[in-house]
């Protein structure tokens, strides 16, 4: 067998494998959802509300660095939350805007005298807010120095007195009965079984937004954001619920998670250090759960319960993907003897592996297939007719992978629901393999060399607002 | 390239094909059918709705009203949709009157033969139903069935059921059950179970099961229900129990008996972390510095120590200048050193 040929086989073997688990994740998740909806969807979930004082105490946390544009309806979303039990926590993470001044006059906050029990250190607390209007007496602003999200998010847990914590963006909105939701996860199964739930998480860019309340949704009509949607579909409906069902999810969204407050605490809160802090939190906290031997699970819900803004510019969302890229990165590193170890059971033989072969390698064998591609071409071993059949079957499995996604979505809880929306996410995902995927694929490179060369920064997310 | 390439790519071309086209084909075709399903329900509930509020209303009809205007038996499940809202906020006549609609339209057999579903979800869904029906013919032997059914949902609401048309008792259910009960679950049994007449004995024999969930179910509903332990001897049985849960809710429950033991009581929590029940315990109206400085003393852990007089100076009226009290005082050195070190961290 020459070289040619064995190449060919791995990347063959490497493309057939990664269709077959795609795949297999889409047809895992059209189960769960299916049995998810007709199981709850019956279920009077205001019992909870109705239980004497026995549903479990939650704080929210939301990190804010100058989002002006969107605290208000946020934190409004926030404070109106179906739940009886529970505190909103905003960290104002040192914003340069007028963000605070906002909720200070909204809100009629004043600063109180207070002492923080420092469980995890972090930057310096400037003030401690709190209303003067008993109505928002579960309300409490934390103003500290910029520290980073991972900081802001310890300063609250350190505020925090409830026995859960929701950590949301300030940039989102939560569905009205979310808490609900994400708690009837936790009390349905053994006390401590699960240790962190997620939910999907939607575009909210080109929706209206009343009150903190989404009136209507809808697909944006650029095709940055709404090919987003797209992707967070794919992500949400596909992988995490696949991931979740064979309990292998060491990621939920940093925009939307559940986790047991103690179980946090015991492992020191978030790493500020660490660049994909979302990742590393759940990682770290199963490893120190299986360390123990303690039974546990992280559950993901297919229900949209927040609504966020993403990235309508390319140059934001190269800075957000960079950073992702990053943070994949530094996680697998960090945490990288937990791959094929047999004391971390499905983290270390499902979730570490597919992560690193499918979600961190591809954007490098993308590369290397496209170079490879090419070199056999100007070479004249490959013809163009056999490149463009190689093409046009990665295209179409992008696009059928894509309207699998939109089809979970319409027969789940088919966000964006009407068929403009839908024939809008088709058209763009017609383009999404020839423009939108090569691009992320070089902020995924991109990320890995920034990475390489000790790159830690955000870089600036700009925000536009809610409608 | 190889030809056995090309032909593998060329099947999966096929494939890919067939399901871009066939996709957005049965997403639209959903979408169609979704929106005609609702609109029709919708429809027939407005429809409904208002006969059945016109004889509600208009006491001088009768059931032969309704008789007229029901025509189809395929719409019984949004007549039942709309009697399970109704019977959630009505009560006295009008709820009779509403019975008397279950007894003439044959709904209670309609629920019945649906409990007889393949389906967990139809089971689930028309259990449901019944909790919230006056039911003349339970049917008995089919929730004894149920009721070991593998969904917990199915067989806590066939349970409740069987309790709640006193086919059975608390005692009888749960003193042997196998099965772990949820919080989820004691929610439900305390929301459905709350109006009827609980006997104090049953919840006093549950808490010696052997199933720990059931003792914390017990503990919970004679907390809810407000009835009283009858042997205290017990209590400190219980406490030896490892389960978090039961030493909580024991001690929520004595709480509310005002158990003059209590203080000593709860640093054997466990739990919760411990600083966050301090926290929520000193924002209660009652708490005062003298009840935190009891725990104070109770405790031997430092960093609780610390943390009670945190909550002291955070949430207790007074409790600032009670904290630089202790930091002036000499008695007690580590009290001092402590109030000292909160008043410097101060830095707000």
């Amino acid at each position: 067998m020459d070289i040619i040929q064995i190449l060919n086989y791995l990347f063959m073997f490497y493309s057939i494998t990664i269709i077959s688990i795609y795949f297999s994740m889409c047809i895992v998740s059209l189960f769960v959802i299916k049995k998810y909806k007709k199981t709850n969807d019956s279920i009077n979930i205001n019992t909870i509300l109705a239980s004497g004082d026995a549903e479990p105490s939650v704080t929210i946390i939301a990190s804010s660095f100058n989002e002006s544009p969107t605290i208000l309806p946020c934190v409004n979303s926030l404070l109106n939350l179906e739940y009886n039990n529970y505190e909103v926590i905003v960290v104002n993470d040192g914003s340069t805007d007028d963000s605070l001044e906002k909720v200070i006059t909204e809100f009629n906050l004043e600063k109180i005298d207070y002492i923080v029990n420092y469980k995890i250190e972090t930057k310096k607390i400037r003030g401690i807010y709190k209303s003067k209007n008993p109505i928002y007496r579960n309300l409490i602003i934390i103003d500290k120095e910029n520290g980073g999200k991972a900081d802001a998010m310890n300063a609250g847990i350190n505020i925090s007195s409830k026995f859960y914590i929701v950590c949301v963006d300030v940039d989102s909105i939560l569905r009205k009965d979310g808490l609900l939701k994400l708690i009837k996860s936790i009390i349905s199964n053994k006390d401590s079984y699960i240790t962190a739930v997620g939910a999907t998480v939607c575009a909210i860019n080109a929706c209206k937004v009343e009150n903190g309340v989404i009136t209507e949704e809808d697909v944006p009509n650029k095709f940055i954001p709404a090919i987003q949607i797209i992707e967070y579909l794919r992500a949400f409906l596909m992988g995490r619920i696949a991931l979740g069902k064979i309990k292998s999810l060491i990621l939920v969204s940093g925009a939307i998670g559940m986790f047991k407050k103690d179980n946090v605490l015991s492992i020191g809160g978030y790493d500020e250090k660490s660049i994909g802090e979302d990742m590393e939190l759940i990682v770290r906290i199963r490893k120190y759960l299986y360390e123990n031997e303690t039974s546990h699970n992280v559950d993901y819900i297919p229900d949209p319960l927040l609504w966020t803004e993403v990235p309508s510019s390319y140059k934001i969302l190269g800075r957000q993907r960079t950073r992702w890229a990053r943070g994949l990165v530094d996680t697998l590193r960090l945490h990288k003897y937990m791959l094929f170890n047999k004391k971390y059971k499905t983290v270390g033989f499902i979730s570490f592996p597919y992560f690193v072969f499918f979600e961190w390698l591809t954007a490098f064998i993308e590369m290397t297939g496209l170079v490879y591609m090419i070199i056999l071409f100007v070479l004249e071993i490959a013809s163009v007719k056999s490149f463009l059949i190689v093409f046009l079957a990665l295209y179409l499995f992008n696009i059928s992978l894509s309207y699998a996604a939109i089809l979970l979505n319409e027969i789940s809880y088919h966000s964006y629901g009407k068929p403009k929306n839908m024939i809008k996410l088709m058209f763009f995902t017609l383009f999404e393999a020839i423009i939108f995927h090569p691009i992320t694929v070089y902020w995924t490179l991109k990320g890995n060399y920034m990475y390489l060369r000790g790159v830690k920064e955000w870089g600036v997310m700009t925000r536009e607002g809610f409608k | 390239m190889h030809n056995e390439y090309i032909n593998i790519l060329w099947h999966l071309i096929y494939i890919f094909s067939f399901i871009a086209i066939f996709i957005p084909i049965f997403c639209f075709t959903s979408y169609y059918y979704r929106k005609q399903r609702n609109k029709k329900k919708i429809s027939i509930k407005i429809k409904y709705e208002k006969i059945i509020f016109e004889y509600l209303i208009d006491k001088k009809k009768n059931i032969e009203f309704l008789h007229n205007k029901f025509k189809r038996n395929s719409h019984k499940l949004v007549i039942l949709e709309i009697i399970d809202d109704l019977l959630k906020n009505i009560k006295g006549e009008d709820a009779k009157r509403i019975n008397d609609i279950i007894i003439s339209r044959k709904l209670e057999e309609f629920v019945i033969r649906k409990l007889k579903s393949r389906f967990n979800y139809n089971k689930q869904k028309y259990l449901q139903l019944l909790l919230n029906l006056k039911c003349r013919n339970l049917p008995t032997d089919l929730l004894n069935k149920l009721k070991k059914n593998k969904s917990k949902e199915i067989r806590i609401y066939s349970i409740i059921l069987l309790i709640k048309h006193g086919k059975s008792s608390l005692t009888k259910e749960f003193f042997e059950y196998n099965h772990f009960l949820s919080l989820w679950e004691h929610m439900n049994i305390y929301y459905y179970l709350k109006s009827i007449n609980i006997n104090s004995n049953e919840l006093n024999k549950l808490l010696y099961s052997k199933n720990d969930s059931v003792i914390i179910l017990a503990l919970r509903l004679m907390r809810l229900l407000n009835t009283k332990i009858q042997s205290y001897d017990f209590v400190n049985e219980l406490l030896i129990k490892t389960d978090p849960q039961i030493q909580s809710e024991l001690l929520r429950l004595l709480a509310k008996h005002k158990f003059k033991d209590i203080n000593i009581l709860i640093p054997k929590l466990n739990l919760y972390r411990w600083e966050d029940v301090l926290t929520n315990f000193s924002r209660l109206d009652y708490a005062n510095t003298d009840i935190m400085m009891e725990y104070y003393r109770l405790s031997e852990n430092r960093e609780i120590k610390k943390h009670i007089l945190i909550c002291i100076y955070n949430n207790i009226q007074g409790g600032k200048n009670d904290i630089v009290h202790f930091a002036n005082q000499t008695q007690n050195i580590e009290l001092k050193e402590l109030s000292q070190n909160i008043i410097k961290q101060k830095t707000i």
